[in-house]
């Protein structure tokens, strides 16, 4: 298969383009965005709202994975913000992820909240997620079909609280390459917001069943805007070093979540099958943005990618999925 | 004031901005979420690109499914509102 001679994008990924000398569009379009000064921009803004809202400053989609551990870290320890961290457990996390959930937060300071929907519905969803065509090539370049029915769970049960407590700022420990834009400080209207749900819960009725949609629902309220902050995509740190900065706080890698996940024992059965049916891993466009930013070599880079979670670590999870 | 052709042009190099596909292969008349063009978060990512573009701020009440529909909606709403200002 022909990959991208200096990141790890195959010829299998959407939309993927190479020039004669076999370089995609993305690295031949360069990393045009200048870290250092949305990581200015992010920071004043961060400086200058503390106190401005009744209850919390922040809320931050808290997964307990080590990428939005270590940007809870890095909020509370590095501005004394006002932080509500909100874990939303999909019934696959394990059960270390979810120690470090509940620890990681109270030894900064931070309140924790965790939503635990209905397990039975949830895989009634995940399982709808590889059936039903719910998802374009848009969003499935970036996660399979299964994390992008989290995803959109965990955004409007975030975007729910931040409402519910008027918390003008939320924040997510997304990585570049995850998300469309590595903008820093991003107004989202909310009502906004709220039609493109509309419209993607359009979608979902008929494919979902109405216990499942009230998890897309996005509600309205008094607070009109919020702001969104990813600091992972300035930060731009390798693994290593996210998790010798977290493990001080009491995280703990879990043995049981696969290859590419540090809380969902879920995800290796997605990677296969997103594989399985698009022929790229759904990490693959992350995973090439690392590469560019140099925090992950190549080489590295190659062999995680070319690894298919297999049947024997696969299958208790599939079966797990479709036990009722 | 902006042209129907100049604001067509910036919400189409946005799309192909974010997803790399050609000039040619961007739907115009498609619901952009529907056809799995851009997903919810590039969707909002183009708004708040136009708005930012545009010096606008969307009224609450243009935030509809009709305004969103297709790439020619959302033009006709973008134009609407610099002729409203």
């Amino acid at each position: 298969m022909k990959i991208c001679s200096r990141c790890v994008l195959p010829e299998t990924f959407p939309g993927i383009h190479f020039d004669e000398d076999g370089v995609c569009q993305y690295c031949l379009r360069g990393d045009a965005i200048d870290r250092a000064a949305i990581r200015r921009e992010t920071e004043s803004f961060l400086a200058s709202i503390r106190g401005s809202a009744p209850q919390y400053d922040v809320v931050v989609a808290y997964s307990g994975g080590k990428d939005s551990t270590y940007a809870l870290k890095y909020l509370a320890e590095g501005f004394r913000l006002r932080i509500a961290a909100l874990t939303i457990d999909n019934d696959f996390i394990s059960e270390t992820a979810i120690r470090n959930a509940r620890s990681v937060p109270s030894s900064l300071g931070v309140d924790h909240y965790l939503i635990k929907p209905t397990a039975g519905v949830l895989r009634k969803t995940f399982r709808k997620s590889l059936e039903e065509p719910i998802y374009g090539t848009s969003a499935l370049s970036r996660a399979s079909a299964i994390c992008n029915s989290c995803i959109q769970i965990i955004n409007t049960q975030v975007l729910n609280f931040a409402t519910r407590y008027q918390v003008p700022v939320v924040a997510g420990g997304y990585i570049g390459g995850q998300i469309p834009s590595n903008t820093g400080v991003m107004k989202q209207n909310l009502a906004a917001s709220r039609t493109i749900r509309q419209e993607f819960l359009n979608r979902l009725k008929g494919i979902l069943p109405d216990d499942a949609l009230r998890y897309f629902v996005q509600y309205g309220g008094e607070l009109e805007e919020v702001t969104v902050i990813n600091p992972m995509t300035y930060l731009a740190l390798s693994e290593e070093s996210i998790i010798a900065e977290i493990q001080p706080l009491g995280w703990m890698l879990p043995a049981d979540t696969g290859q590419s996940s540090t809380n969902c024992q879920l995800n290796d059965y997605a990677i296969a099958s997103h594989m399985d049916k698009h022929h790229y891993h759904p990490y693959v466009f992350e995973t090439a943005m690392m590469v560019r930013l140099g925090v992950m070599g190549r080489e590295e880079a190659l062999g995680r990618m070319s690894k298919v979670p297999c049947t024997d670590v696969t299958e208790p999870i599939r079966a797990r999925l479709y036990r009722d | 004031m902006s042209t129907i052709a100049e604001i067509e042009k910036v919400v189409v190099d946005f799309i192909i901005d974010r997803t790399g596909l050609p000039q040619e292969e961007v739907p115009r008349d498609k619901n952009l979420l529907g056809a799995g063009v851009l997903d919810s978060f590039g969707f909002m990512e183009m708004i708040m690109h136009l708005e930012q573009s545009y010096s606008l701020s969307v009224p609450i009440d243009e935030h509809v499914l009709e305004n969103y529909g297709s790439v020619g909606a959302i033009v006709a709403s973008i134009d609407r509102l610099l002729r409203a200002r």
